[in-house]
């Protein structure tokens, strides 16, 4: 049986965790996948304070209100876990400079906005 | 001898000491209480008050002069008050009363021979009429003048009323006219040795022929006035001459030709006066000359010149002032000679008719002063009419500007729009997309789970499904909703109020104007808080109206913090940027508040912000027309108020208050 990998999603858009849910019902259904949903960086960095050793994969909305995605992730990569959390930043801003400054703070994936599940699942399983 | 006095005072402006002698001579006046006297004292006053540019009082003194004159029988007299008293009404533009005391002393003037007297009478009678437009009765009386002007050889009125003539018929492109009465005039200068006004006169010839399109007799027109002109290399006679060469070449479409001769006419005056009405049309015609040869970058230069003088004319006919002035101080010599005969003859009387005549010769002087005065008057009526046109072809023309400039602004936001709404767009669309996709997988699901019998795992299939599709719809109408306003904002506005959620509306913005600012600045971030009233009630708005003053009031606040931020950031200071909007249902009214943390807005900016064109971004950064036109929508739009708080340091709020 393979490891079930825990994945917090970080998106201020509410309707995101149905659509998780439904597109990784058969992950989840089997145990393979759990997930966690956050609506906003700070809640995200809530999430991880309380469950430290949890989440093996973060994926994380670039442009949210307040904290955004990319101070997330740079908060993320700076605290001292060994190894850290592997970070995939999801944005609606695809462009050349948003990806290079997400991969410049060690996201370790980059994916816009509509998403792709199934290159989506496809990284996941190589990321993991 | 008091008379004298008061002429001599006033002349030399001090007033003050010619209105002691006024009144002396009135206490004289009293003591004698001698018709005469009292005539003299009130004709004194006449034109004492004349002199001071106080007409009113000028007319009533004269008024009781004349008939106190006709009384005593004094003819001369009688024809002198009424002439000046004319130039009064003339000064007042009462050109009905002008005409009746100037044919008073004409007729005077008639019966008493005096043809002289009359040849002045005439030129000003001419003059009224050109006042009053009526140009048909202008050039008979012009005519008359120079007939008369001739018999006594008054040449100096007789050049004056040719000039006057020729300047009158081009006015009223009666070409051949012009061109026969400034060839009268050249002639007439040629004689009296005055080489300036021929040459003057020879190319207003030269411009009626060209009008004609006998461009060879223009030409040799034109040759003639500048062999003159560079003979007395008088600045102003040099520039008639040149660019009426100019112009005849010019519309013979022999640009290249007229150049130097524009060029010439305009150098001329480099010392002089740059900024005279004819100098802009020089520039003006000088432009086109260059564009048609393939200058361009000169043609822009030419124009640029034209237009900087069209703004700050001086409007002088200077020719023609130039004749006129030689033509006064004649006049004023003449009677300078007169006056000195007259008294030689009163000396031999030894009365107090001094004191009569003396002032009649001052009277002439006056006359001659008011014929400036009459004529400058007149160009400034013409400059006027021409100015009022001028002014409201510029106002069409700032309208014009203006609903442009609305426009661009419209379209500037759009552009920081567009940039937000793109990615903004990719949010629901993500949600269409993969909801439809996992709902297709949902059917196969639910095909196996019928298939297998399980009725149980079928309908909550379903159920999902249903509530993806609902899903579906509501991010499509997000999308949808997200396109309808970038073009409801590009739109002009339909101005059709209906009921509107400005919670939503606020949002909506709000969300835009962060990803526009986004996308312009990826660097860029900002905590934005909302506030709405959940009992806000929907407010009567235009939506695209409301929509672009939220948007401009956040697209401020967002520009401000990132502002502080930067400078906060480089001085090595921690700063969170803030932008707060809230909604407030109050008692008769809703207020809309929009706040930002960012370094506040100045005093002396403050008054002006609602300005159009203010602006405190870079040049190229803000159109300075977004405050003024949201200013403009939520006070005369929506009969509300738009206010701002501001302290430095803190932050601004900007507060919309719109009545139920």
């Amino acid at each position: 049986m393979m490891k079930m990998i825990k994945i917090l999603v970080v998106d201020d858009e509410k309707d995101i965790q149905p659509l998780f849910e439904q597109r990784f019902r058969k992950e989840i259904r089997s145990g393979e996948m759990e997930f966690a949903f956050a609506f906003s960086g700070e809640e995200a960095m809530q999430f991880l304070e309380k469950n430290l050793h949890e989440a093996v994969l973060i994926l994380s909305d670039i442009n949210m209100p307040g904290m955004s995605g990319l101070e997330l992730l740079s908060r993320i990569k700076a605290r001292h876990r060994e190894p850290p959390p592997t970070v995939m930043m999801i944005s609606a801003y695809g462009d050349q400079e948003n990806y290079k400054k997400a991969m410049e703070l060690g996201a370790d994936d980059f994916i816009s906005k509509p998403v792709d599940f199934v290159v989506l699942k496809e990284k996941i399983k190589k990321i993991v | 001898m008091r008379a004298k006095l008061v002429h001599t005072y006033s002349y030399q402006g001090n007033s003050k000491a010619a209105l002691k002698q006024l009144s002396e001579f009135k206490q004289l006046a009293e003591q004698m209480k001698d018709s005469g006297t009292f005539a003299n004292y009130y004709n004194t006053a006449g034109l004492y008050y004349g002199m001071q540019s106080k007409y009113d009082s000028s007319i009533y003194f004269y008024e009781k002069a004349i008939p106190l004159y006709e009384k005593i029988g004094n003819r001369m007299r009688t024809g002198q008050g009424a002439s000046n008293l004319a130039i009064a009404y003339q000064q007042q533009s009462n050109y009905s009363k002008a005409l009746f005391y100037q044919q008073k002393a004409l007729k005077i003037q008639e019966e008493d021979g005096n043809l002289s007297s009359m040849a002045y009478t005439l030129v000003n009678m001419a003059n009224t009429y050109q006042n009053m437009g009526d140009n048909q009765r202008a050039e008979s009386y012009f005519l008359k003048t120079i007939d008369l002007a001739k018999q006594k050889q008054l040449t100096n009125v007789e050049l004056y009323a040719y000039t006057n003539l020729s300047s009158m018929f081009l006015d009223m492109l009666q070409w051949q006219k012009a061109y026969d009465f400034a060839m009268e005039a050249a002639k007439l200068g040629g004689k009296m040795g005055d080489k300036g006004i021929q040459a003057a006169s020879l190319s207003k010839a030269a411009l009626a022929k060209a009008r004609q399109n006998k461009t060879d007799e223009a030409l040799a027109l034109s040759k003639q006035a500048i062999a003159l002109a560079d003979s007395v290399n008088q600045p102003m006679i040099i520039q008639q001459a040149y660019s009426g060469m100019g112009y005849v070449l010019k519309s013979q479409k022999r640009w290249k030709e007229a150049i130097p001769f524009y060029e010439k006419a305009l150098a001329s005056l480099k010392d002089v006066d740059q900024f005279i009405e004819e100098n802009g049309s020089f520039y003006r015609e000088l432009s086109e000359c260059y564009e048609q040869t393939g200058n361009p970058v000169k043609a822009l230069e030419m124009y640029k010149q034209y237009t900087l003088i069209a703004d700050s004319v001086h409007s002088k006919d200077n020719i023609q002032k130039a004749t006129e002035l030689t033509m006064n101080y004649e006049f004023e010599k003449k009677e300078q000679a007169e006056k000195v005969k007259q008294e030689a003859r009163d000396e031999l009387n030894r009365t107090r008719l001094i004191g009569l005549l003396s002032g009649l010769a001052l009277s002439l002087i006056i006359i001659v002063g008011a014929l400036i005065g009459y004529r400058n008057k007149q160009r400034a009526n013409a400059l006027l009419k021409r100015q009022k046109k001028e002014i409201e072809q510029t106002l069409e023309k700032l309208k014009d500007t203006q609903s442009q400039l609305i426009q661009s602004e419209k379209m500037a936001s759009l552009g920081e729009l567009t940039a937000g709404i793109a990615h903004e767009i990719q949010n629901p669309l993500n949600f269409v997309n993969n909801f439809s996709e996992v709902s297709n997988e949902l059917v196969k699901e639910v095909k196996d789970e019928l298939a297998e019998g399980n009725l149980q795992s079928a309908k909550e299939l379903l159920d999902d499904i249903e509530e993806n599709l609902t899903k579906i719809t509501h991010h499509g109408k997000r999308a949808d909703g997200i396109v309808k306003g970038m073009l409801q904002h590009s739109r002009s506005s339909t101005g059709n109020k209906e009921p509107t959620n400005l919670n939503a509306l606020a949002d909506e913005y709000l969300r835009l104007a962060y990803h526009g600012m986004r996308a312009k600045d990826g660097s860029f971030n900002a905590i934005f808080r909302t506030s709405f009233d959940p009992a806000l009630e929907k407010a009567e708005v235009v939506p695209q109206d409301m929509g672009r003053v939220i948007l401009n009031l956040i697209n401020n606040a967002f520009y401000a913090v990132a502002e502080k931020s930067r400078k906060e950031k480089s001085a090595g200071n921690h700063f969170e940027p803030m932008v707060t909007i809230s909604t407030h249902q109050q008692p008769g009214q809703i207020e809309i508040r929009i706040s930002d943390n960012g370094n506040g807005i100045p005093g002396e900016v403050k008054d002006k912000i609602f300005q159009p064109f203010f602006t405190t971004k870079p040049t190229g950064q803000g159109t300075g027309l977004g405050l003024s036109l949201s200013y403009e929508i939520v006070t005369k739009g929506h009969g509300g108020t738009l206010v701002l708080e501001s302290t430095k340091e803190h932050g601004t709020t900007f507060i919309v208050r719109l009545p139920r």
